[in-house]
């Protein structure tokens, strides 16, 4: 899981985050804007990678800031501020990613059938998804691995995000996720299988 | 050896290994088998390729379109939502958690204290504002949370004062200006989240609120 001590720090930056936090349950929200200006580019990094939306990612990323500001008051300090500030973003990205699914299906999403719905080892890719060869011609690099990261599910988004960008422990990913850390390896797993099977033509 | 999850799916050592959770106990093993197993070096460089290239193209951080205004506009919501609080605090007709949590900090015990004691007396004027004679007349309860103080309450008619007296509190320093009011009554004021206590003719005598930092704020229509 990221931590404060990876965060960004800016020149003028010489208060601790649980400093910080401290003024914030006081009511100081001059602190809260000190921490919104050092994690907002994280935030809205992570939900971009998440939503692929410039619009929707921003303010996906308020609505991650202002639920953490609400939810302050019960912040111990057990974790450190960024990896809970990430866990609420990601949620919050995540619940969009869920009901933008259901809106589109007409159904509630099912996550045992986003787990499993494909084969790791599928030689095909589900209807819809342009061919790689295609996609490659059409999308610069970034653009063809994110849309690589849109075709998993938001779980297996989640775990290949907190894994490879965050660069969490698998344990940290568990915590993050609230499942165990057998699960996050087979998400892991499955999510590199898969996201090789659509970026194949990118071996070299 | 590959380890079965919670789920009962195998997933390989060399993805523990590149993601350095394979214990060390396992990790020389596995990296014997590496040196000598072609396809396993295989799938290796495959991840490890897939691994590169997530970490270049997806950046940890971005820079947010409209920064300051991102700012700003949380700072908005956070005081609107602040704003609503205090207005359903008020309208329950209480006077809000906001305003209670100021009982909790430690140095508004001692000026609870002082303006109980002068509501006290504000409530015992009223009550005997018709008697002839205020001579023989005192303040019938006083609480002072420290029981190192002992209060003592006196009224001059004459003066037409009240004279509150602590003894045993810590001495104030020099430098420091002690100003009493005599208050009758109070009543929140949602418009401004404040208190207003007035004086026995009903005039505003001081207002508390509280600022950005939560900190309790006094003002006076003289200050």
């Amino acid at each position: 899981m990221p931590t404060a001590a990876a965060a960004p720090e800016t020149g003028d930056d010489v208060l601790s985050d649980i400093e910080r936090v401290r003024r914030c349950q006081a009511g100081d929200t001059r602190a809260f804007d000190a921490l919104v200006t050092k994690y907002r580019g994280k935030v809205y990094a992570m939900s971009y990678h998440l939503v692929q939306n410039e619009t929707e990612a921003w303010d996906l990323s308020q609505e991650a800031f202002i639920k953490a500001w609400r939810a302050l008051p019960n912040f111990k300090g057990d974790a450190a501020f960024y990896t809970w500030l990430f866990r609420i973003a990601h949620n919050v990205a995540y619940d969009w990613l869920r009901k933008k699914r259901v809106r589109a299906e007409g159904n509630e999403f099912d996550d045992s059938r986003a787990d499993h719905g494909v084969a790791a080892g599928a030689e095909t890719v589900p209807r819809g998804v342009p061919a790689p060869d295609t996609a490659m011609k059409q999308a610069e690099l970034g653009q063809r691995i994110r849309g690589a990261i849109q075709q998993l599910s938001p779980d297996h988004q989640q775990a290949i995000l907190l894994r490879e960008v965050e660069g969490c422990s698998y344990e940290e990913i568990a915590a993050a996720m609230h499942c165990s850390v057998g699960t996050v390896m087979s998400r892991l797993f499955y999510a590199r299988k898969k996201l090789q099977e659509l970026l194949q033509d990118l071996r070299p | 050896m590959n380890k079965p999850n919670e789920n009962n799916q195998a997933v390989p050592d060399w993805m523990r290994w590149l993601d350095g959770e394979l214990p060390a106990e396992e990790r020389a093993a596995f990296e014997q088998k590496l040196e000598n197993d072609a396809a396993l070096k295989e799938d290796v460089a495959l991840a490890q390729q897939l691994s590169r290239l997530l970490k270049e193209e997806l950046p940890a951080e971005m820079a947010i379109p409209h920064a300051d205004f991102f700012n700003s506009q949380i700072q908005v919501r956070l005081a609107r939502e602040e704003a609503e609080e205090k207005r359903v605090a008020a309208a329950a007709g209480a006077l809000g958690a906001g305003w209670m949590s100021w009982l909790k900090m430690p140095w508004l015990v001692g000026a609870a204290a002082a303006l109980a004691l002068a509501l006290g007396a504000g409530v015992w004027m009223r009550s005997d504002s018709a008697a002839v004679s205020l001579a023989d007349t005192q303040v019938m309860s006083t609480y002072a949370p420290n029981p190192k103080v002992v209060v003592s309450a006196f009224h001059s008619a004459e003066a037409e004062a009240t004279v509150l007296l602590l003894e045993g509190l810590d001495e104030l320093p020099a430098d420091r200006k002690v100003v009493g009011w005599h208050l009758h009554s109070g009543e929140p004021d949602p418009a401004f989240g404040a208190m207003r206590f007035r004086g026995l003719s009903g005039q505003v005598e001081v207002v508390m609120t509280r600022d950005a930092q939560n900190q309790p704020r006094l003002f006076t229509p003289r200050s």
